[in-house]
């Protein structure tokens, strides 16, 4: 128990007086000067003109969750298809394809909801 | 994966019917809402409330022919356990459901997709008290939360709303994380994610090894999370509020039920050896749930946040239960008569779920009524002036919900926190028993304070008034059930003492 | 199937009154009075005719067998601690159910006459149906806990039955006074209901209810131990309900509620509760000596107490009620000296004549326009003559005269007193049993014979009352000539069916008691000590001794009857005697006692003043003085209450200061309860 702990808990404390290390020697061995040039966000390069939280149209936010969501859960068409020779092999190819056939038929609804909610339109 | 444990295809469905007959409702509502442009607001909740009574009755069909079943493979169990839960959710979906059609009709506007949405997040609900795979446990917990999420922001336009949502996504993806970091730590100690396997590792343990506990740690973590207890309470106060009055009461009770239940199945699993890990560090954490909702509720205006500390309180009581549980797996004097205080502990937090969803879900029914419309809940204390003679008989039952919710007898609330405290007695923790009985008399304070503003205070121009004769009604009986159960508790403990010694003994 | 109809009857007995009291209750002010009354007559009529309807089923049983059982549903279930809801009907309970239920019945009917003026017509009668409902969970319930739901529901319902005219300070301080009084009896009862139930629970199987009068029967023997704690600690809760020294004091004072209460509960049914339930737990009692000492002692002082009070009393009511404190006391006397089934003769046939009597005096309290001042009646024999008539069989039936029926059952207390429990207690019955009758002629002389002193205005009024109430008058009046004959010892050539039917309930007695007794009997008989150690050297011999026995038993018997005859028929003539013919000696007999005697009586032994001075004055004193000023409102108040309350506040403002509306705050502290939380975890154990 104590073992296993000792290299652990080693890493953890290391990582810990490392960080407040470095702050403490930046601080004491920093020159101090302040001033308001200094204060600002860069003190080379151009300064920022505007915010950098940019607005963005959210129906982009939507398509992208959209292409996200469907893109995603085709990915787990592709183990699917590989594990389908053993099932095959297996003589339980009618199950397997029922599964994924529940699958998609799940995944169509959701289509098929997105579309006659307006989803999918530009406007 | 192949393996349907020498049961065929059918039966195996037969015995999920409960679940399919959900799910397929809950994409049949939601196809019906996308299809049907002549739709009435009133029929999308007839429909879910017809499918909800179809899940009810499909359950308690199967329970006719019910033993333990292992089905798909292991990765969920139909078993008696798994039945009680999903009644109980049923119940709670289906109060809810009517809650919200009441204010939908008083608003004038209605959402559809609040619907499927509680649907679906039943369906999580079930699955988590069912699973006996970590990936089940897994998926059944999203399907819940993110369900959860959606109806907490459902008040669209209500700034606050939307605040909670967002913050309860964000805060519950970060509880997700720390769960599925417990899973993966998990899965590599004991090699597997089926419960089964990973009790028989456990159970050929001398010692807890520090992965195990890790692992276990972490996935505690993302329970205690879900359940409100106290350090990861913080979204509590402020998504209580923020969501709809009807949500809110879902997620209380039918949320926080899930959560510990699917916790005690859990706990069951790794009791053995890691009881006495766990032991010390929750009990420091029931103490300070339950103080700190007590304490900081006093100070509350709004209803929802004061049941949101509540709510928080609560989650310290059941946890006094689960305490008692794990201190049956510890190696000390209990162990000698651990299937006795384990029984006493385990259906004691059964029956006090039970009872606490029939007291809040009621008080946030009553909550609901008294509300304008969405936008305007009835929310400040205030407002319940003079309750008592405009709507004596949501007056009476909110009276009759606070009481219980304090434990004052003869109400549910009472006889729960007695078995809890009972139970608590039994397995020899006599000064946590004494700390819940300080902590309700606490409580008792807050809850007072609304019934004596209802019946006390006179009534004033803006305190509120009745909606939907559904709403009350539904409220007026479970006021009923909370009275009934407080003197006639013999039949629900019995049962679900019974339910919890076939899941654990 | 039929049996099961029986059972479910039983349920119905208890429930049907309940709902007439809901109906009544919840309609109060909408349902018209007439309904109202019907209405509640009809639920005890109806309790009544399944009563004997299932009792007509146990009379078909086999005598051992008695008994029909309706489970309702769990109550508890607290581990090992198991309490249904069901109800039990046994012989015990049959005798009760019937009183409770017929007697119940006919007062209701009067009730529709007496109170047919009264403003709270509707409200009398919930109240009354409720008080049948309590009262028959009471004696109907299959445990000891069921019977202590009857046992507060009937002290609620007397509570509110006293103070029913409430407007009257009085009436309200007289209620007040019997809830108090009882509150004290019932922490007793309950402190009793935790011995027991501590004793027995560790040795029952699961699912056994501790407090089912069956299964505490069965393992009575483990109770041993406790027998006396537990039996005196029972008796003081039915000292109280059944009004017993000390705790008598709040019945006289009960009779300010409407005069059918009185009889129906005060006199015919609730009172008797605590005979009941001792007569219930005779198997614990019959453990213990001292218990059972105890309570005859109590009994027979009372019996005998409460009867020179009587002696004095002027308020018509006053008479009566300390008349049913004596009796009860006789019931108890019964029951301590181990005849139970004595006893709960005693509670039918008292239940007949005091309710007789009870309503009689309303009959006159009615004429007299609600005078109860015995000295302003006089002469109503010839203008009330079904009340008198039926009155004066009362007053015969409990004088105890042959063949009425209390001659019955008192003489069997007096004999049982005699041969189970020695000439002391014997005396003090005997005593109080001339007494009765003196008292009682007394009050029959001063209200229905002589010339009426009462005011012109009052003597114009003077009428029968309706027929509502001289019917239940003149059934009462058969059944207080008839009820005895139930019970007609052998010695008469009567079979005592009544003994024979209760025996079962009380086998364990006879079966544990009966070589005791009959060494006692031998004791006192003829060929004593002879005999008495024949008894006890051999068990083969019984046979052998009771006939030799028998013949100077019988004699005794005989000689005692006869004398308790002659005592009662001397009371009654010296009472008529002196009360119409001869008034001044009643006054020189008075002046003769010495004043001074007779204002201790007619103050009823300044008992109350005594409890005055002794507890309620320094109680109160305490009370407001210690408890309230210092205690109170400086340490409680000042310190915990405001104080506590304070640092709460203070807490919960501050702790409230966390929650800011800050997600990454929030976050924060999440991240740091993990983190403390695995931390935990790494360097634990």
């Amino acid at each position: 128990m104590a073992e296993q702990s000792v290299p652990l808990l080693l890493v953890v404390s290391l990582a810990i007086v490392m960080a407040l290390l470095f702050l403490v020697l930046s601080y004491v061995l920093g020159p101090k000067n302040a001033s308001a040039l200094k204060s600002t966000s860069y003190e080379c390069g151009i300064p920022a003109r505007s915010s950098v939280q940019i607005r963005f149209f959210v129906r982009f936010f939507l398509v992208a969750l959209l292409f996200l969501l469907f893109d995603l859960e085709a990915v787990f068409l592709y183990p699917w298809a590989i594990l389908y020779r053993g099932f095959v092999e297996a003589g339980r190819a009618g199950f397997a394809l029922g599964e994924m056939g529940a699958f998609v038929s799940i995944l169509v609804v959701g289509f098929v909801y997105v579309w006659k909610k307006g989803g999918l339109e530009w406007q | 994966m192949t393996n349907v444990a020498g049961m065929d295809l059918a039966t195996q469905l037969s015995a999920l019917l409960p679940y399919l007959v959900l799910a397929a409702g809950g994409l049949l509502v939601m196809l019906v809402d996308a299809f049907v442009k002549s739709l009435r607001k009133e029929h999308l909740s007839m429909l879910s409330l017809l499918v909800l009574l179809g899940v009810a009755v499909a359950n308690f069909t199967g329970s006719m022919s019910l033993s333990d079943r292992t089905l798909l493979g292991g990765m969920v169990v139909n078993d008696q356990y798994s039945w009680f839960f999903n009644m109980l959710f049923v119940a709670v979906a289906l109060l809810t459901v009517t809650f919200a059609s009441g204010l939908y009709d008083r608003d004038g506007h209605y959402r559809a997709e609040f619907y499927p949405l509680v649907l679906f997040a039943t369906l999580g609900m079930m699955l988590l008290v069912a699973a006996t795979d970590l990936m089940t446990l897994f998926l059944a917990l999203e399907t819940m939360s993110l369900s959860v999420y959606v109806l907490v922001a459902g008040n669209r336009g209500s700034l606050r709303s939307s605040e909670a949502g967002f913050k309860y996504l964000i805060m519950g993806a970060f509880a997700s994380a720390f769960l599925l970091m417990g899973m993966a730590l998990l899965y590599g100690e004991t090699g597997g994610t089926s419960y089964a396997m990973i009790g028989d590792t456990i159970a050929g343990m001398n010692s807890a090894s520090l992965l195990l506990k890790l692992a276990t740690g972490l996935i505690l973590i993302g329970f205690g999370f879900k359940i409100a207890m106290v350090p990861f309470h913080m979204w509590t106060p402020d998504v209580y509020e923020g969501a709809p009055c009807y949500v809110t009461g879902f997620m209380a009770t039918g949320v926080k039920a899930a959560a510990v239940a699917a916790l005690l199945r859990f706990a069951w699993l790794t009791l053995p050896v890691l009881a006495d890990v766990w032991f010390p560090v929750l009990m420091v954490l029931a103490v300070v749930t339950m103080t700190y909702g007590n304490l900081v509720a006093l100070s509350q205006n709004s209803i929802k946040r004061m049941l949101a500390y509540s709510s928080i309180a609560h989650a310290g009581y059941l946890l006094m239960g689960v305490l008692a549980y794990l201190q049956t797996g510890r190696d000390i004097g209990v162990a000698t008569r651990a299937e006795e205080v384990g029984v006493a502990a385990g259906g004691a937090v059964l029956f006090y779920l039970v009872g606490y969803a029939l007291m809040n879900l009621g008080a946030f029914g009553i909550v609901t009524y008294l509300s304008k419309d969405r936008k305007h809940e009835a929310d400040t204390i205030d407002g319940y002036a003079g309750l008592a003679q405009k709507r004596p008989v949501a007056a009476a039952s909110l009276a009759v919900f606070l009481f219980s919710l304090a434990g004052i007898p003869p109400t549910v609330g009472f006889v729960g926190k007695f078995y809890i405290f009972d139970a608590v007695v039994k397995a020899d923790l006599l000064p946590l028993a004494i700390w819940g009985v300080v902590n309700s008399l606490l409580s008792v304070y807050y809850y007072l304070r609304v019934i004596m503003t209802m019946y006390m205070k006179p009534a004033e121009d803006d305190s509120y008034s009745g909606g939907s004769w559904e709403t009350v009604f539904a409220a007026g009986v479970l006021a009923l059930m909370v009275l009934m159960l407080g003197v006639m508790p013999g039949t629900l403990s019995q049962l679900a003492r019974n339910t919890f010694k076939f899941m654990a003994y | 199937m039929e049996t099961h109809a029986v059972e479910t009857a039983l349920r119905w007995i208890v429930l049907v009154p309940l709902i007439g009291a809901a109906v009544n209750g919840l309609l109060v002010r909408r349902m018209p009075r007439r309904i109202a009354g019907l209405l509640a007559c009809a639920a005890v009529g109806v309790s009544f005719a399944l009563s004997v309807k299932v009792v007509l089923r146990l009379v078909g049983m086999d005598a051992e067998q008695r008994l029909v059982t309706d489970t309702l549903a769990p109550w508890l279930g607290l581990g090992p601690l198991h309490v249904n809801i069901g109800f039990a009907m046994d012989q015990l309970s049959a005798v009760m159910a019937l009183v409770v239920s017929g007697v119940g019945f006919l007062i209701h009917v009067y009730s529709l006459g007496y109170m047919a003026h009264d403003a709270g017509y509707n409200r009398f009668f919930t109240y009354l149906n409720l008080f049948i409902f309590a009262m028959l969970t009471l004696v109907l319930g299959e445990n000891l806990l069921m019977l202590f739901v009857g046992w507060e529901g009937v002290g609620l319902c007397s509570y509110l039955l006293i103070s029913f005219w409430f407007n009257d300070e009085a009436n309200a301080a007289a209620g007040k006074k019997a809830f108090i009084v009882n509150r004290i009896g019932d922490f007793g009862f309950l402190l009793g209901m935790f011995v027991i139930g501590t004793t027995l629970l560790p040795e029952l199987h699961h699912g056994e209810g501790v407090f089912s009068f069956q299964v505490m029967r069965e393992y009575a023997h483990l109770l041993g131990p406790v027998a006396t704690l537990a039996g005196l600690l029972l008796f003081v809760g039915a000292t109280g309900k059944s009004a017993q020294i000390p705790l008598y004091i709040w019945l006289p004072d009960a009779m300010a509620g409407p005069t059918p209460v009185s009889a129906l509960i005060h006199a015919a049914t609730m009172v008797t509760a605590g005979v009941y339930m001792i007569a219930r737990m005779n198997f614990l009692y019959v453990l213990s000596e001292t218990a059972m000492a105890v309570i005859a002692a109590v009994g027979a002082v009372t019996a005998l107490f409460a009867a020179t009070i009587a002696l004095t009393q002027n308020d018509i009511k006053k008479v009566l009620a300390y008349s049913t404190v004596s009796q009860l006391g006789y019931m108890m006397l019964a029951c301590g000296v181990g005849a139970f089934a004595a006893g709960i003769f005693h509670v039918m046939t008292h239940a007949f004549f005091k309710a007789l009597l009870f309503l009689g005096s309303g009959s006159v309290i009615h004429a007299m326009s609600n005078e109860q001042d015995m000295r302003l009646m006089g002469g109503l024999r010839k203008k009330l003559p079904v009340t008198w008539w039926t009155f004066l069989i009362g007053t015969v039936a409990l004088a105890g005269v042959f063949p009425f029926a209390g001659f019955f059952s008192k003489d069997e207390i007096l004999w049982k007193a005699w041969s189970q429990g020695g000439i002391g207690l014997w005396l003090l019955g005997f005593l109080g049993a001339g007494l009765t009758a003196f008292y009682m002629m007394r009050l029959v002389s001063l209200t229905f014979f002589g010339e009426n002193r009462a005011s012109d205005e009052v003597k114009h009024h003077i009428h029968e009352s309706p027929a509502t109430m001289t019917m239940p008058l003149v059934i009462l009046a058969v059944l207080s000539l008839t009820g005895g004959w139930l019970g007609i010892p052998h010695f008469m050539g009567g079979q005592n069916h009544f003994e024979t039917w209760l025996e079962p309930v009380f086998h364990q007695e006879a079966a544990g008691h009966h070589e005791a007794d009959l060494v006692q009997e031998l004791e006192h008989g003829a060929l004593g000590e002879t005999v008495a150690v024949l008894a006890t050297s051999a068990h083969v011999t019984h046979d052998v001794i009771e006939g030799l026995d028998h013949a100077g038993e019988e004699a005794m018997e005989w000689t005692l009857a006869s004398a308790s005859l002659a005592w009662a028929l001397l009371g009654l003539s010296l009472g008529t005697w002196i009360y119409t013919k001869r008034q001044g000696l009643a006054a020189a007999g008075q002046r003769f006692a010495g004043g001074a005697l007779h204002r201790v009586l007619l103050n009823k032994y300044y008992v109350d003043e005594m409890y005055e001075a002794a507890i309620l004055r320094p109680g109160y004193a305490v009370s407001e003085r210690v408890l309230f000023r210092t205690v109170d409102a400086g340490l409680i108040d000042g310190l915990l209450v405001n104080g506590s309350a304070i640092l709460v506040a203070i807490v919960s403002a501050l702790l409230r200061l966390f929650q800011n509306g800050r997600l990454r705050f929030y976050a924060w502290v999440f991240a740091s309860g993990a983190a403390g939380f695995i931390l935990y975890l790494t360097v634990s154990g």
